[in-house]
C-alpha cells in the first residue's frame, strides 16, 4: 500500500494542472502543484501586474522549452499573477518542487499520453471544484492505469525487436511529448502564446527550470544509446575537445615553420608544366608503347613525305608483348593509297599517364605539326568537318618548316556520337566534299592523307564503338611505380625537398600511378618546406581520388557483411559505425545512385535469408523516401539535397546484409516494365485512332481501357457454331453482323499471322487481349475458334467496304447538294432556277444555227455559278451550249472614255 | 452507327435523356437564349457528361453536328517540333483532347483555338449562331501552362468561339478558368435510375431482364452507367440467363486486383512479395492508373480483414497514397504499402494469439 | 426632203436601254454579228448590272443619258420613208471596268 502514493498525492499528480487553474478562481488552502519561482524568468520582459488573472487563463512565466527560432514572441499576452499567489508559490516551491516535478515526469513517462483519460473527468472537477473524488473512483482508475501500463509494456517489448538498431520509440515519444507541450488552441496548462510566421497562435507549455535540466540530461542520456550513427555523444564530445586542443597547440608550432617561400622558378609555373617531357627520351610511359606508336606514325611516311618507310620484316612477336596488343597488332601493311591499314590510333587508359604528352611528342618527333582538338573545343559536326578539312587539306602558313599536320583528338569519349560517326565516315573516305559542284561525273571523295591520333579514358563508351572497329587500339599500361618514384625523387632533388624512395613509392601507389596528381601533391608540399616522410604521405588526404568501383562490387558490399579477423582468431562483423562509414564512402564515390538503388530494390526479395517484415517495411519506407526525394531534386533542381540520399543505402545495408554471399542480378525489370507500358499504351492509341468518328467522340483513353475494352472483348466473342456462313440461322447471322459492325467501329480486326511453328492463327489487331486480359485461371471466357475468327474477319472486311462505299457515295451526293446550296447563297440573283435545267438565257440559241460543240464528259458539270448542269452528252440536239464557248468575245480597251467626243454621221459608219 | 448497346441507345437530344431531367431542361433553356457561355462540365466517369455535351451541340446547331469526321492536325511548337493531334469535328464544332500530346498541350490549345476563332464566320441559314464550339476533353489533365494560356484565349476570342470543357474533377482546374465558365456538375446516376435505364435498353432489345439482376448490376457498377450497360450486354452475348447474380462479368483488372489483395492477406512473407510485385507490374504496364490500383487493393483488404485492423490499415494507405503522388515510381509505393499491410496483419494475428 | 418621224402607233412602249462597253466585240469566226448570242445581262440584288460575255464578267452602272435618244424604225412605204419612234431611250448601262475572267468549272 505504501508503494503507491496515497490518494491525495495521487490526485495531485494527476490533476495538478487543473488544480492550478481552479485555484486562480478560488484560492484554496490546498497543496497545489508547483509554479516555480519568478526568479526562473530568464529573458522575458514583464510588466508589473496590470491585470488580475481572474479572467485570464494566463500564468506566469518560464522559458518555454520549445521555442524555435522563427517564432516571434508576443509579449503582451504574458500576464502576471498577483503578488499573493507568488508568495504562496514560493513557500510551496521548495517543498513540492522536487517531488512533484520528479514524479510528474515519471508519471507522464510511464503512462504516456493519458490526457484523454483526464478529459472526461475535467467536467466533474469544474462542477465540483471543492470536492476531491471519492476513493472508489481512485481504485477504478488505478486498475485502469495498471492495465494500460501492462499493455504498453507488452507493446514495447514486441516493438523493440528491431535489428536495425534504430529505436522507433523516441519518435513516438517525441510526438506525444509534443502533444503535451504544444497546442494550437488555448490549453489548460500554463502556457505562453506565440505567433508563427503563418500568423497562427501557438500555445507552448511552461515548465520549470529543473525540468529543463532534467530534460537535457535525459536527451544526453538517450543519445548515448549507440545507434548506427556512430559513437556515444560523450565520446564524440571528448574526441572533439581533444582535437581542438591538439590543433591549438600545433598551430603555434606550425606558424613558425611557414616562411616566405622563394619561388625557384621565375614564372611561377605549375610543376606539371615545368617537368613535362620535352624530348622523346624523357617520356615516362612504357617504352614499347612509345615505340609502337612511333612505328605506326612512320608508316604514314609514304603518303605524307613521299619516302618509303623502313618496314622491317616483323617476326611473330614474343608472347610477353602480346598483352599490350591484345586486340590488334600493328598491321604494317599498306593499302592501295600507301596508307597504313589502320588510319587512326586510339590511345586509352586512366588519366594522368602521359597519353597526351606521348601523342604530341611522337608526332613532333616524326616531323608533324600537331593540331589538337580536345574537350574544350566545340565538337559539333560542323566544327569537326572544318577542323578535319583544315588539318588534312591545308597546311599552316606560319609554320616556316612547312610541317604536315597531324590531328590529335583528345578526350574523344566525351564527343557527341554524331561527330564521332562523321569522323569514322571521313576516315573511311565516304564523305562527299561539301560545296563542290562537280560537273564531271567522277566525284572522287577526298581520302585521308594525314594521321589521326585519338585519346580517350574509357574505350568501352558506346559512342566510340564505330571508331573502335576501324582504329588501332592501344591500351595504355600504367606507369610502373618504380619508374615513377625515380622520376619523383629526381624532381624533388631539383626542387630541394628532402625525401626518400620509400615515400615516393607510397605516393605513387596512393595516387594510382598518376603522375599529374603526384606532381601536384609535391608542389603542395613544397610550400611547407618540410622533408617528406612516409608518414606524411599516409596522413595526407590530398591526392586521393574517387575510386570507381564496378556496380556489382557495390551491390556485393551492400548485401554482404564482411568478416574481419579478430586478433584472438575467429572473425566477427565489424562495428555498425564502421559499416556505415564504409557504405557511405562507397556510395559517395560511385555516383550512379539510381542504378544501385534499382539493383537493391530488385534483388532484395530474392535473398536466401529470412528477413523479417518489420525491417523490410522500414527499408521500403526509405525506398519511398528515395523516390520522393529524387523527384523533388529533379523538379526543383536543388542538387544539394542529393547528399541525403546516401543514407538510404546505409539503411538498406543494415536491413538486408547477411554473412553469406548472394547472387545478384542486374536490374532489368524496371526498364522492361517501362518499355512494355509504352507498348500497351500504343495499343490503346491505335484503337482510338481508327475508331469511327461517332464512337470516337464518346471515348477517351482511360474509360476505354477500364470500362469498355474488357467488356467489348466479351461482346465480340459470341458463341457461334463453327460451320460455314450459309448454314447460319437468321439470328446467328444477325449476331455475326453485329459483331463485325462493332469491331469495325472500334478499329478491331482479326489478322492472320504465322506462328513460329508454322501454323496460322488469327490474332486480334490491335491486340487488346494482351491489354485487358490478365492471367486469370478461372477463365470463363470462350474465345472464338479459328474458323469463327476467320468468319468474323471476313465480315469485318465486308462491313468496312460497305461503309466506305456509303461514305463515298454520300460524299458525291453531298457535295452536289452543298454546291447547290452554295450557289444559292452566293448568287442572290434573279432567274435562279434551282433545277439544273437549261437556263433561260440559253433558250434563244435553239433558233439559230450555232455550232454546237459537244460536251466532253457526261459527268457532273457546273456552270459559272456552280449549278449542276445536267448535260447528257449523247443527245447533241439538246445540248446546251456552254456560255463559255460562244463565238463572240469581248476585248476591253483600257482608258477613260469621258474625254473625247466626236460627232459622227451615220453615213460614215456604213 | 455502332451496334453496341452503349452507343446505340445513347440519347441524342435533351428530350430522350433518362435522368437528371431537370438539369437537362435548364441546359435546354440556356441554349435557347442567345448568349451561350463557356461551360465546364464535370462529374464522375460514366455519368453522362459527353452525352450531354452532344445534346447541347445538337440543340445549338441542329443535326449537322452529327456528321463527324476525324482529322489530324499538325502544330509546330516554338522549339520547332511538329506535334500531331487527332481531332473530331463537324462543321460547327471541333473536339480535341489536349492531353494526348503531353507537355505540348499549351501550343495545341492556343493554335487550334486561334485558328478557329480567327476564321471569318458567315452567318448562314444553316448555322444560326455566330460562333463555333471547341470541346476540350480531359480538361483536368491540362498542364498549368495550358490552363493559363487557355484563360487568355477564352477571353479574347469569346465572340467567335465558345468552349465546352469536360473534366472528371474540378480541383486540377485553376480558379481563373472556373470563374470564366459556367460549372455544370453531372452527378452519377443513382441505383434506381441505372436500373431504369437498363430495363429500358433491354426492352428495346427484346431481352428480358429480371429486376434483382438489374439491381445487382447497378450496385456493382459503382455509379458508372457505361459499365452497367456493357456488363448487361456481355451477359447477354454469353447467353447468360440473367438468373445467376454472382455471374456478373466484372472487368478483368478488377478481379485481378482483388486477387492481389487476397494474396497480401493470406501470406505474410517476403517470398510472396516477389509474386505480388510481378502482378503489380503487370497492372501498371497495362495502363491501369496507380491510384485506382491502390484504392481497389485497399477495398479488397478492408472487406476481408478484422475490423480492428481497419483504421490502421486505412491510415497507412492514406500515407502511402499521398507519398505515391509525390513520387515517380509507383511500384515502390505500392509494394511498400503491401508490406506494411502484411506487417499489420501479422501483428494483429499475433495479438489475437496472445489473447 | 423632210424626214417624217411618227410616233409608234401600236402604243406599245417597250423600254430600251443602251449597253455601253468600253471595248470591242470580236468574233472568232468572221461571220456577222446578226442574231448572235453575245452574253448574259444580270442584275444583282442591289441593282448592279452584271454582264457576262464569253469568259468575261463585268460590273456596270446604270446611268441616265444626258441627252435621251430615240429609237427609230425605218418604214418604207412606196417611196415614203417614215421613221417610227420605237421608243425613247433614256438610260444606259455602262460597263467601264476591266472584265474579270471566269475560270471554267
Amino acid at each position: 500500500m505504501s508503494d503507491f502514493p496515497d490518494p491525495e498525492e495521487e490526485f495531485e499528480l494527476m490533476y495538478g494542472d487543473e488544480l492550478e487553474l481552479m485555484d486562480e478562481q478560488n484560492l484554496e488552502d490546498e497543496d497545489i502543484a508547483v509554479l516555480p519561482a519568478p526568479n526562473a524568468r530568464k529573458s522575458l520582459d514583464f510588466n508589473t501586474p496590470t491585470k488580475t488573472n481572474s479572467q485570464s487563463d494566463e500564468n506566469i512565466d518560464h522559458n518555454a522549452s520549445f521555442v524555435s527560432g522563427c517564432l516571434e514572441i508576443d509579449n503582451e499576452t504574458v500576464g502576471v499573477t498577483t503578488e499573493k499567489e507568488t508568495e504562496r508559490i514560493e513557500t510551496t516551491l521548495h517543498t513540492d518542487l522536487n517531488d512533484v516535478n520528479h514524479r510528474k515526469r515519471t508519471v507522464n513517462e510511464l503512462f504516456g499520453d493519458v490526457d484523454d483519460l483526464f478529459e472526461t473527468e475535467l467536467d466533474e472537477i469544474y462542477s465540483a471544484p471543492k470536492k476531491l473524488c471519492e476513493d472508489e473512483k481512485y481504485k477504478k482508475d488505478m486498475n485502469l492505469i495498471k492495465l494500460i501500463v501492462q499493455k504498453r509494456n507488452d507493446y514495447k517489448q514486441t516493438h523493440n525487436l528491431n535489428s536495425i538498431g534504430i529505436n522507433t520509440n523516441p519518435v513516438s515519444r517525441d510526438l506525444e511529448r509534443n502533444k503535451r507541450n504544444i497546442s494550437l488552441e488555448v490549453p489548460k496548462y500554463p502556457f505562453i502564446r506565440i505567433k508563427n510566421f503563418a500568423k497562427e497562435n501557438i500555445y507552448i507549455r511552461y515548465h520549470s527550470e529543473k525540468y529543463e535540466e532534467d530534460e537535457s540530461k535525459r536527451i544526453v542520456k538517450e543519445s548515448n544509446s549507440v545507434g548506427a550513427l556512430g559513437d556515444n555523444f560523450q565520446k564524440v564530445l571528448n574526441e572533439a575537445q581533444e582535437m581542438i586542443y591538439k590543433e591549438t597547440t600545433e598551430q603555434l608550432t606550425e606558424n613558425r615553420d611557414i616562411e616566405m617561400v622563394e619561388e625557384s622558378n621565375k614564372d611561377n609555373q605549375l610543376w606539371v608544366e615545368l617537368y613535362k617531357p620535352k624530348r622523346y627520351l624523357e617520356l615516362l610511359s612504357d617504352e614499347s608503347t612509345n615505340r609502337t606508336i612511333l612505328r605506326w606514325i612512320k608508316l604514314w611516311d609514304k603518303v605524307v613525305f613521299h619516302r618509303n618507310p623502313k618496314i622491317k620484316v616483323t617476326q611473330p612477336l614474343p608472347s610477353d608483348n602480346k598483352k599490350f596488343f591484345k586486340f590488334n597488332e600493328l598491321n604494317t601493311k599498306l593499302d592501295e593509297h600507301g596508307r597504313p591499314e589502320h588510319k587512326v590510333v586510339l590511345l586509352c587508359g586512366p588519366p594522368g599517364l602521359g597519353k597526351t604528352t606521348l601523342a604530341h611528342m611522337v608526332a613532333r618527333h616524326a616531323g608533324y605539326n600537331v593540331i589538337e582538338i580536345n574537350a574544350s573545343d566545340d565538337r559539333s559536326i560542323d566544327s569537326f568537318r572544318t577542323a578535319l578539312e583544315n588539318a588534312t587539306q591545308m597546311h599552316s602558313v606560319i609554320d616556316r618548316e612547312k610541317r604536315p599536320n597531324c590531328i590529335v583528338f583528345d578526350e574523344i569519349d566525351g564527343a557527341p556520337p554524331p561527330s564521332i560517326d562523321y569522323l569514322v565516315k571521313f576516315i573511311q573516305g565516304d564523305v562527299k566534299p561539301k560545296g563542290r559542284k562537280s560537273k564531271n561525273k567522277e566525284n572522287t571523295p577526298s581520302i585521308l592523307k594525314r594521321p589521326i591520333i585519338c585519346i580517350c579514358n574509357d574505350v568501352y563508351v558506346p559512342a566510340l564503338r564505330p571508331l573502335r572497329q576501324i582504329s588501332f587500339v592501344i591500351n595504355f599500361p600504367q606507369t610502373s611505380s618504380v619508374r615513377l618514384a625515380e622520376r619523383l625523387v629526381e624532381i624533388c632533388r631539383r626542387q630541394q625537398i628532402k625525401t626518400d624512395m620509400g615515400a615516393m613509392t607510397a605516393l605513387a601507389e596512393k595516387s594510382n600511378n598518376d603522375i599529374r596528381s603526384c606532381l601536384s601533391v609535391l608542389h603542395f608540399f613544397k610550400t611547407q618546406n618540410k622533408p617528406i616522410g612516409l608518414s606524411d604521405i599516409y596522413k595526407t588526404n590530398i591526392g586521393q581520388k574517387d575510386m570507381q568501383k564496378g556496380l556489382f562490387t557495390i551491390w556485393k558490399e551492400m548485401f554482404e557483411i564482411k568478416r574481419m579477423r579478430k586478433l584472438t582468431g575467429g572473425s566477427s562483423a565489424p562495428a555498425m559505425k564502421e559499416r556505415m562509414q564504409n557504405i557511405l564512402s562507397l556510395i559517395g564515390s560511385f555516383g550512379d545512385h539510381e542504378r544501385v538503388a534499382q539493383g537493391v530494390f530488385e534483388n532484395y526479395p530474392n535473398l536466401n535469408t529470412n528477413i523479417n517484415l518489420e525491417d523490410t517495411a522500414h527499408a521500403l519506407d526509405w525506398f519511398c523516401f528515395n523516390d520522393i526525394f529524387n523527384k523533388q531534386i529533379y523538379t526543383t533542381q536543388n542538387y544539394t539535397l542529393m547528399g541525403y540520399l546516401n543514407y538510404a543505402f546505409v539503411v538498406w545495408h543494415f536491413a538486408f546484409a547477411r554473412f553469406q554471399k548472394e547472387k545478384i542480378t542486374y536490374p532489368s525489370a524496371g526498364y522492361e516494365a517501362k518499355a512494355k507500358a509504352l507498348r500497351q499504351k500504343a495499343i490503346v492509341a491505335e484503337v482510338l485512332r481508327g475508331m469511327s468518328p461517332l464512337v470516337r467522340s464518346y471515348n477517351s483513353a482511360i474509360p476505354l481501357l477500364l470500362d469498355s475494352l474488357p467488356q467489348i472483348i466479351r461482346v465480340i466473342s459470341p458463341p457461334l457454331r463453327p460451320v460455314s456462313l450459309h448454314l447460319y440461322s437468321e439470328e446467328e447471322k444477325n449476331s455475326l453482323l453485329r459483331v463485325a459492325s462493332i469491331m469495325a467501329d472500334y478499329n478491331l480486326n482479326y489478322i492472320q499471322q504465322r506462328k513460329p511453328d508454322g501454323a496460322y492463327e488469327y490474332n486480334l489487331e490491335p491486340n487488346i487481349e494482351d491489354l485487358v486480359v490478365f492471367d486469370i485461371s478461372n477463365n470463363r471466357r470462350k474465345l472464338p475458334s479459328y474458323s469463327n475468327r476467320q468468319l468474323i474477319a471476313r465480315e469485318i472486311e465486308a462491313e468496312k467496304m460497305r461503309r466506305f462505299e456509303a461514305q463515298s457515295g454520300k460524299n458525291s451526293v453531298e457535295t452536289s447538294k452543298v454546291v447547290n446550296k452554295k450557289s444559292e447563297d452566293s448568287r442572290q440573283a434573279v432567274d435562279a432556277s434551282k433545277k439544273p435545267e437549261l437556263p433561260n438565257h440559253l433558250q434563244r440559241l435553239k433558233s439559230k444555227t450555232i455550232s454546237q460543240k459537244s460536251v466532253g464528259k457526261a459527268a457532273v458539270r457546273k456552270d459559272f455559278f456552280g449549278r449542276v448542269i445536267k448535260c447528257p452528252a449523247p443527245s447533241p440536239g439538246k445540248s446546251a451550249q456552254n456560255a463559255l464557248k460562244s463565238d463572240i468575245w469581248y476585248q476591253y480597251k483600257e482608258g477613260f472614255s469621258n474625254a473625247v467626243r466626236k460627232t459622227i454621221k451615220i453615213h460614215s459608219l456604213k | 452507327m455502332s451496334l453496341l448497346w452503349v452507343d446505340k441507345y445513347r440519347p441524342k437530344d435533351f428530350a430522350s435523356l433518362d435522368y437528371h431531367i431537370q438539369q437537362a431542361q435548364e441546359l435546354k433553356n440556356l441554349v435557347e437564349r442567345s448568349d451561350f457561355p463557356h461551360m465546364l462540365i464535370y462529374g464522375p466517369s460514366g455519368a453522362g457528361k459527353k452525352t450531354r455535351i452532344m445534346c447541347i451541340l445538337k440543340e445549338l446547331f441542329g443535326p449537322g453536328v452529327e456528321r463527324l469526321k476525324m482529322e489530324n492536325v499538325t502544330v509546330t511548337t516554338p522549339s520547332n517540333k511538329k506535334v500531331e493531334i487527332m481531332t473530331v469535328n463537324s462543321n460547327y464544332h471541333i473536339e480535341i483532347n489536349p492531353s494526348d500530346v503531353g507537355i505540348y498541350d499549351r501550343v495545341i490549345v492556343m493554335d487550334l483555338i486561334k485558328n478557329i476563332a480567327q476564321g471569318q464566320h458567315i452567318t448562314t441559314t444553316n448555322n444560326p449562331r455566330d460562333f463555333k464550339v471547341v470541346v476540350l476533353t480531359e480538361a483536368d489533365n491540362l498542364t498549368n501552362d495550358a490552363q493559363h494560356a487557355l484563360r487568355r484565349t477564352m477571353e479574347k476570342y469569346s465572340s467567335n468561339c465558345r468552349l465546352i470543357l469536360c473534366a472528371t474533377s474540378l480541383s486540377p482546374v485553376i480558379p481563373a478558368i472556373q470563374s470564366r465558365c459556367l460549372l455544370v456538375r453531372v452527378p452519377a446516376p443513382c441505383i434506381k435510375e441505372i436500373v431504369n435505364v437498363l430495363q429500358n435498353t433491354c426492352k428495346k432489345e427484346d431481352v428480358n431482364l429480371p429486376l434483382p439482376f438489374a439491381e445487382s448490376v447497378a450496385k456493382a457498377c459503382n455509379g458508372n452507367l457505361r459499365r452497367a450497360i456493357l456488363m448487361c450486354e456481355a451477359c447477354k452475348v454469353e447467353n447468360n440467363t440473367f438468373q445467376d447474380v454472382s455471374n456478373i462479368p466484372h472487368p478483368d483488372w478488377e478481379i485481378f486486383i482483388r486477387k492481389v489483395a487476397k494474396s497480401i492477406m493470406d501470406q505474410h512473407s517476403i517470398s510472396n512479395i516477389m509474386k505480388i510485385r510481378n502482378q503489380l507490374y503487370e497492372l501498371l504496364t497495362n495502363g491501369i492508373p496507380a491510384e485506382i490500383i491502390f484504392r481497389n487493393i485497399v477495398e479488397g483488404l478492408v472487406i476481408r480483414c478484422d475490423p480492428e485492423v481497419v483504421p490502421y490499415l486505412v491510415r497507412e494507405a492514406a500515407i502511402y497514397e499521398h507519398r505515391m503522388t509525390q513520387g515517380n515510381k509507383h511500384i515502390i509505393h505500392l509494394e511498400a504499402f503491401a508490406i506494411k499491410a502484411m506487417c499489420l496483419f501479422q501483428k494483429a494475428s499475433i495479438e489475437r494469439h496472445i489473447h | 426632203m423632210p424626214i417624217v418621224i411618227k410616233p409608234c402607233d401600236d402604243g406599245l412602249r417597250e423600254e430600251y436601254a443602251f449597253i455601253e462597253l468600253q471595248g470591242d466585240l470580236k468574233s472568232h469566226s468572221e461571220t456577222a454579228f446578226d442574231g448572235k448570242f453575245v452574253g448574259d445581262l444580270h442584275f444583282s440584288k442591289s441593282g448592279t448590272p452584271l454582264l457576262i460575255i464569253g469568259h468575261h464578267l463585268m460590273y456596270g452602272k446604270e446611268t441616265k443619258l444626258d441627252k435621251p435618244f430615240a429609237l427609230l424604225e425605218k418604214c418604207q412605204e412606196d417611196g415614203n420613208v417614215t421613221y417610227k419612234v420605237r421608243c425613247v431611250v433614256k438610260n444606259k448601262i455602262i460597263f467601264k471596268t476591266r472584265p474579270k475572267p471566269i475560270v471554267g468549272a
